[in-house]
Formats: structure tokens, C-alpha cells, sequence
């Protein structure tokens, strides 16, 4: 049986019709050449996948990030009242599978025009950040960022990955924000992933001033 | 400078820039060339931005506008070799690594630049976006704008072109080292 190299990739990569896929692989399990040309295609793919892969996880260089302009001054129609029931939802969440570890948060709401504020001055280096360190790192390893201008430190670290009910996966994350040593800010995100590969903050849950101790020693 | 974006687009294209230098250093096979690329890019983005549907993915976007601004400048290239007459290429075994490698036990990534800078560029911007960037065919058949049929061919012939990255190269027959080499690149 003769299969060129175009069908033995399809059958490689997945993209074969179903209903043609059993016989290739039949051939191939019979025909030696055919089970080399599979392998050099499969290996193929993988070296590039190995070489090329790590590249997305690299911290996008600031000469390119520094290209994006700020967002534009937006004003959200997001009331309050289903952003706190949003909010305690979360608390929820975090209360019944975090064993209680963020127990006794006082949860500060951000309001809209908070929210607006805080984009329009975030620089593209943090959101550059955030997005890198929710593909990126495991749970409990945090990713930062240092300003060079001000000294500013930004550290993103995720908390815990789950599915929300529409099957997108989730994460939970802590931002803080250290100047000389000190904290600045301190925030809980929420963002869900989305097909496209971005993850989208939902919203944030701001801590009262000082954290408590459990946030403090981890 | 371009016009403000809205927080949402500018989240989403900031989520892209990793792809986007992804992509492009397959296009071009260099670190500094593919980051200079992905800058031309993200500067005809801006000043383009409001041609992007936010209900559509960012990254194909990208890499339509990529993939234009590699080509013009392969064509540019292309008419400067011409004139300089000069395009030697030494066999990738007899270059050592640029110290990108990552692991002894692996191919070292700039190894694998200089296998797919040898491809021509059409072969190239379709193993790219299948093999590396993970569209099907029919994506990127979509994205290139030429029939399922023809991305199939082009990635079966760039992946065979490319066996020597499965480690065959002593055992089956090597691209022969100047022709395959250059193909789609140099006069």
C-alpha cells in the first residue's frame, strides 16, 4: 500500500478522516519505511515544539511592551450590588475548599470609578505580567516585576486553578504591589481564561489594611 | 502615538504579544530579527486596531499583519542579496550553538532556528502556525488563504525537510547542503 508523506501527517497530526485513519495505521504497523516516515514526522514536530515552545513564557521585552498605550479613560456600567454578590460568591468559594485561609478577610469592594482609575495608570508590564504568571507559573510561585523608574516591585502569584460552571478554567491570584520593602498594595484577583489564550480579570477583592496573618507569612 | 485602547483590547493584545514573538521567530529564525519583527507588527496593529472584531481571537490577527510585514521584508532581503552576491551558508553541524541551547540532552533552539531558516518561507509560515502554533489545517488554510491541500503538502514536505532534527541525519540521506539550503530565501 502506498501513502505519501502528505497523508502520513495528516494521520500524525490528527487531521485524517476518521474513517480512513484505522487503515493508515494498520499500514504503517505493517511497513517499516512507512513507521520511519511517521516517526520523522513525529519527531519533527516535537523538536519544534521542544525548541520553539518555552518562547511563549518569556517575558515579553519591555521595548515592546512599552509600545502599548494606556487604556482609554472608560466608564463602566458596573453597579455595586452585583459585583458584591460576585464578590461573596468568591469568599464562598475560598471558604469552602481553602480551608479557611483567607478566614476574617474584611472585603473592600473596589467601586467603578476605583477600578476605571486603576487600569488607566496600570503599566503594560504588570498586565504583561499578570497574564504571563497565570499561564505560566504553578499554583504558589509568583512572578515579578520590578520598576525601574520608581523601584516598585509587582509580584503576581497564583493561588488555585479550577473550572467555573461554564467549563473555562479559573484561577485565583494574589498582587502586591512593594516599595522599599514596604506593601503598597495588596488585591486578589479572579480571571478566567478564555479560548483565545488571554486570561480576563474578573474582579478584584481588596483585603482590609492589614493583611491577616495567614496572607502575611505565605 | 496611537489612539488610547480600550482596557479590554489592550488586555488581549498584551495576552498575544507571547505568540506573536513565538510566531515570528519561526517566521524569521533569529531572537533579535523575530523581536523586531514583532514591534513592526505591533505598530501596524495600533495603527490599525479598529480593523480587529473583539469577538474574534487576537493571535490570528497578529499573525496576518506578521506574516505581511516577513514577506515585504523577504522581499526587500531578497533584492539586496542580489546585489551583494552573497550567501554563504555554512553546514549546521559546523556552526556551534550560540549559547541558546537549553539542554545537553536536547536540540538546542538556535540548532532548530537554522534548520527552519534553511526552508522556503512558504513551508516555513505553515509549519509555524500547524506545528508550532497549533492551528489545524483548515485554520491555517483560512489564515494563508490558500486550499487544505496545499498546507498539507507544504507541511509534509517542510517536516520531511526537517528529519535531520529527528536525529537521521547519519543514518538516512541529508538534504543535499546548498540547494535544499536556500531554496525559497536566496536568488
Amino acid at each position: 500500500m502506498s501513502i505519501d508523506d502528505t497523508t502520513l501527517a495528516a494521520f500524525v497530526d490528527g487531521e485524517l478522516d476518521p474513517a480512513e485513519a484505522p487503515a493508515v495505521a494498520a499500514a504503517v504497523a505493517r511497513d517499516p519505511d512507512l513507521a520511519e516516515r511517521v516517526r520523522i514526522l513525529r519527531e519533527t514536530a516535537w523538536a519544534l515544539g521542544q525548541a520553539y515552545g518555552p518562547i511563549v513564557s518569556e517575558p515579553v521585552p519591555p521595548a515592546l511592551l512599552a509600545m502599548i498605550p494606556p487604556p482609554a479613560r472608560v466608564h463602566r456600567p458596573l453597579s455595586a450590588r452585583p459585583f458584591l454578590r460576585m464578590a461573596a460568591a468568591v469568599v464562598l468559594v475560598v471558604l469552602s475548599t481553602g480551608a479557611g485561609v483567607f478566614g476574617g478577610l474584611r472585603i473592600a469592594a473596589l467601586s467603578a470609578a476605583r477600578q476605571a482609575r486603576d487600569e488607566r495608570s496600570e503599566h503594560a508590564e504588570i498586565a504583561s505580567l499578570r497574564q504571563r504568571a497565570l499561564t505560566t507559573e504553578p499554583s504558589g510561585r509568583l512572578a515579578a516585576w520590578r520598576d525601574a523608574a520608581t523601584g516598585a516591585v509587582t509580584t503576581i502569584e497564583p493561588l488555585r486553578t479550577f473550572k467555573n460552571r461554564e467549563g473555562q478554567f479559573c484561577r485565583e491570584f494574589r498582587e502586591t504591589i512593594t516599595l522599599s520593602g514596604q506593601v503598597r498594595s495588596l488585591r486578589l484577583g479572579f480571571a478566567c481564561h478564555f479560548p483565545d489564550g488571554s486570561w480576563r480579570v474578573r474582579y478584584y477583592i481588596v483585603p482590609g489594611s492589614d493583611p491577616p496573618p495567614a496572607l502575611r507569612q505565605s | 502615538m496611537s489612539a488610547a485602547l480600550d482596557a479590554e483590547t489592550r488586555d488581549r493584545l498584551i495576552a498575544a504579544l507571547p505568540r506573536l514573538r513565538r510566531f515570528c521567530r519561526g517566521l524569521v529564525g533569529r531572537a533579535d530579527e523575530a523581536d523586531d519583527l514583532a514591534q513592526a507588527v505591533c505598530e501596524r496593529a495600533l495603527r490599525h486596531i479598529g480593523q480587529w472584531h473583539r469577538d474574534t481571537a487576537m493571535e490570528p490577527w497578529l499573525f496576518r499583519i506578521a506574516r505581511t510585514v516577513w514577506i515585504d521584508r523577504l522581499r526587500a532581503l531578497r533584492v539586496r542579496l542580489v546585489h551583494a552576491n552573497e550567501t554563504r551558508h555554512s553546514g549546521m553541524r559546523a556552526e556551534t550553538d550560540g549559547g541558546e541551547a537549553h539542554a545537553v540532552d536536547r536540540l538546542s533552539l538556535a540548532e532548530v532556528d537554522r534548520a527552519m531558516r534553511a526552508l522556503p518561507p512558504e513551508q516555513r509560515e505553515v509549519i509555524v502556525l500547524v506545528t508550532i502554533e497549533q492551528f489545524s489545517y483548515a485554520e491555517a488554510a483560512a489564515l494563508l488563504e490558500v486550499p487544505v491541500g496545499t498546507i498539507m503538502s507544504r507541511l509534509s514536505r517542510g517536516r520531511m525537510a526537517l528529519r535531520r532534527l529527528a536525529g537521521v541525519a547519519a543514518a538516512g540521506e541529508p538534504p543535499a547542503p546548498d540547494t535544499a539550503g536556500n531554496a525559497g530565501c536566496a536568488p
